[in-house]
């Protein structure tokens, strides 16, 4: 039980899905116009992220190490079309709202990294609350966002008028634009906190280095921190020459993200 | 000309990476060179139009026609997957010159959400066979064009004095901004 | 073909068969839900350009809906359905039609709209519509669909120096695209009422 609480913690706060892994950006920054919508996205999200690492912890032993990702691919499309029917049917707002970006969880490296960093090496029930905190983490941070374009893009809050009329909305937060310049200023402040603390501590600074963080993650090139090409190319057989290609590829994103400390 | 104006949208009006948000994990991931972002835009274009083409006529004439279009969703990721492969083993042995220019990043590719999203799209405005596949041929365009530029800029403001805690991806999504405001200029274009 | 990757490829199939099958399940059960909630939405859009009305019929006989004539006048529209609109005793007050415009920044918009039978537009409401964030879909907000409303004319205009006349409508700022094509949509509309009569 104790595991599972902590598993809930490190995936709301400790390792949050978009504020400190950041992973799944393209739905953060396209459905975020709304803080009804970031709700929304982040909980369907959730709903998917939970029943596929349960599933694929289940399946753990019975699939085969070499066809992994297409399996996991086949799990999560199949869950994302269930839940997208369930949308349909059901919150019909929400459905037309997400429009496109519901088929596109698919994609989300949030649920294929936690499922080649996770579910494939837990039970179910941990793996359940990986799913929940994991899930909920992305929800807070898709709200969140959604809250704070939504107010000063537009001047309300889950579609309630909260500013005095003489506030003048700043559209540009809503438009395609403001996603880049909202998540650009959110990562600074973070940045700004880490190096902080990183320089009270006196330690080095590291660019995302951790194991099960976006290292493991199947959508490879998450922020440009790390290339895992392995994943990827445990897609396929793993020949001779990918493997250099790989070897190749690590090293140089390796000389890459020192150059970026 | 209706087809002119699909390429234009779909290449700068709609970019695909500018105002619909897909496929920005490669875009901020590798656009630290010039060369390397051509390449994978290059890489992109060639799967794109390949994978509208084959996404499209899977839809018309096995989806559609058996009355399970449902499946799309899980039919089109798996074909996207296993067309990769295929490309990347046919570049290997018939095209060796293209296959050493792209190699490196058709593998990266299956999870580059623009593809799954242009097939998607396509789907979404029944576009015929020949509009599905310039509009993805569009796409994929933007998305180089887009990219590309970024690679251009980020490789000036690497040696400028850019505030620490703005380092690294910030700086590259506010230059993104700018850049998707640059791009609004477009959308007087398609009337 | 070695045996380990018979091995795979079979579990592989395994998982894809299952999760087919469970999604035509899923599909089968989903899809009665689907469809009400669809009948549903329309018949709220219905409710709300006409709240008079009793009952509203399906109209079988009408003539050409995406004839040249619409297309003619400059308006690259679609009727979609037409409605006879009946009070309680039964008699014919109106119609509502349900209209696909194409000329929207972010695709189709398709919305319904209840006209008298003297010709005032009751109002508008949107079925589906994929406008940009903040800026075309404020097109849904009502102060911008109750300009059309109540008005008795037989073309709408819009301008973006503020509207001085009956037949005006303020354009959404930074969305004239949106505006042009909600306006098409009940020049359209209009259009067709009167040549139903």
């Amino acid at each position: 039980m104790n595991k599972a609480a902590e598993r809930l913690k490190c995936g709301i706060i400790t390792e949050n899905p978009t504020f400190v892994q950041m992973l799944g950006m393209c739905p953060t920054m396209a459905v975020t116009t709304s803080a009804i919508n970031g709700i929304g996205m982040g909980l369907t999200t959730t709903v998917i992220l939970i029943l596929s690492n349960m599933m694929i912890s289940a399946l753990r032993k019975i699939i085969p190490d070499k066809v992994r990702i297409p399996a996991y691919i086949v799990i999560v499309a199949s869950f994302v079309t269930i839940v997208q029917f369930l949308l349909e049917g059901f919150v019909p707002s929400l459905y037309d709202s997400l429009g496109i970006y519901i088929p596109l969880i698919v994609v989300n490296c949030i649920i294929l990294g936690r499922a080649e960093s996770y579910a494939s090496k837990n039970n179910i029930w941990l793996s359940m609350f990986d799913g929940i905190g994991m899930g909920l983490g992305f929800t807070v941070g898709l709200t969140s966002i959604g809250i704070f374009r939504e107010l000063f893009g537009n001047g309300s809050v889950f579609g309630k008028h909260i500013m005095p009329d003489s506030y003048q909305p700043v559209s540009i937060l809503i438009l395609a634009p403001g996603a880049f310049f909202v998540l650009s200023c959110l990562i600074a402040v973070q940045n700004k906190v880490r190096l902080t603390k990183l320089k009270k501590a006196g330690e080095a600074i590291s660019v995302c280095e951790r194991e099960d963080g976006c290292a493991t993650c199947s959508n490879t090139l998450c922020m440009g921190k790390s290339y895992t090409v392995e994943s990827v190319m445990g897609i396929k057989e793993k020949t001779d020459k990918k493997m250099t290609v790989a070897k190749d590829l690590k090293e140089k994103s390796k000389t890459d993200s020192d150059k970026e400390v | 000309m209706e087809l002119f104006l699909i390429a234009v949208g779909a290449c700068l009006v709609n970019n695909v990476v500018l105002s619909q948000f897909l496929g920005l994990c490669p875009f901020i991931g590798v656009s630290k060179k010039v060369d390397t972002a051509a390449g994978m835009g290059g890489a992109v274009i060639f799967v794109v139009t390949i994978a509208s083409a084959i996404t499209n006529l899977i839809y018309t004439f096995i989806l559609e026609k058996l009355n399970i279009t449902y499946l799309q969703t899980i039919v089109f990721i798996l074909v996207i997957a296993a067309l990769v492969q295929f490309v990347e083993m046919f570049l290997k042995k018939m095209v060796p010159s293209l296959y050493k220019a792209l190699g490196v990043y058709l593998p990266l590719i299956t999870t580059n959400c623009a593809v799954l999203g242009v097939a998607l799209l396509n789907v979404q405005k029944s576009y015929g066979f020949i509009s599905a596949v310039i509009n993805g041929f569009g796409t994929a365009v933007g998305f180089t064009v887009a990219i590309v530029i970024m690679a251009g800029i980020r490789e000036k403001i690497e040696y400028n004095d850019i505030p620490e805690s703005f380092k690294g991806t910030p700086i590259v999504l506010l230059t993104a901004g700018l850049m998707a405001m640059a791009f609004f200029g477009f959308s007087g274009l398609i009337k | 073909m070695s045996r380990e990757s018979m091995k795979n490829t079979f579990i592989l199939m395994l998982i894809t068969l299952v999760a087919g099958l469970l999604l035509g399940l899923v599909y089968e059960i989903t899809k009665e839900p689907i469809e009400k909630e669809k009948l549903k939405a329309k018949e709220e859009a219905y409710k709300a350009v006409f709240s008079e009305a009793d009952s509203f019929e399906k109209m079988a006989d009408v003539p050409d809906t995406t004839g040249d004539k619409i297309k003619g006048m400059g308006y690259d529209a679609d009727i979609d359905e037409v409605m006879d609109v009946k009070d309680q005793t039964g008699n014919h007050i109106g119609y509502v039609l349900t209209v696909t415009d194409h000329e929207g920044y972010g695709g189709d918009i398709q919305f319904a709209m209840g006209v008298r039978e003297d010709g005032t537009l009751n109002g508008i409401s949107f079925l589906s519509i994929g406008e940009t964030a903040g800026l075309g879909m404020k097109a849904t907000e009502d102060s911008f669909k109750s300009q059309f409303a109540g008005k008795n004319v037989s073309c709408f205009s819009y301008t973006k120096s503020g509207a001085s006349a009956q037949d005006e409508i303020d354009a959404l700022s930074g969305a004239t695209i949106t505006t042009n094509a909600v306006t098409n949509g009940v020049n359209a509309g209009l259009y067709y009422v009167d040549s139903l009569k």
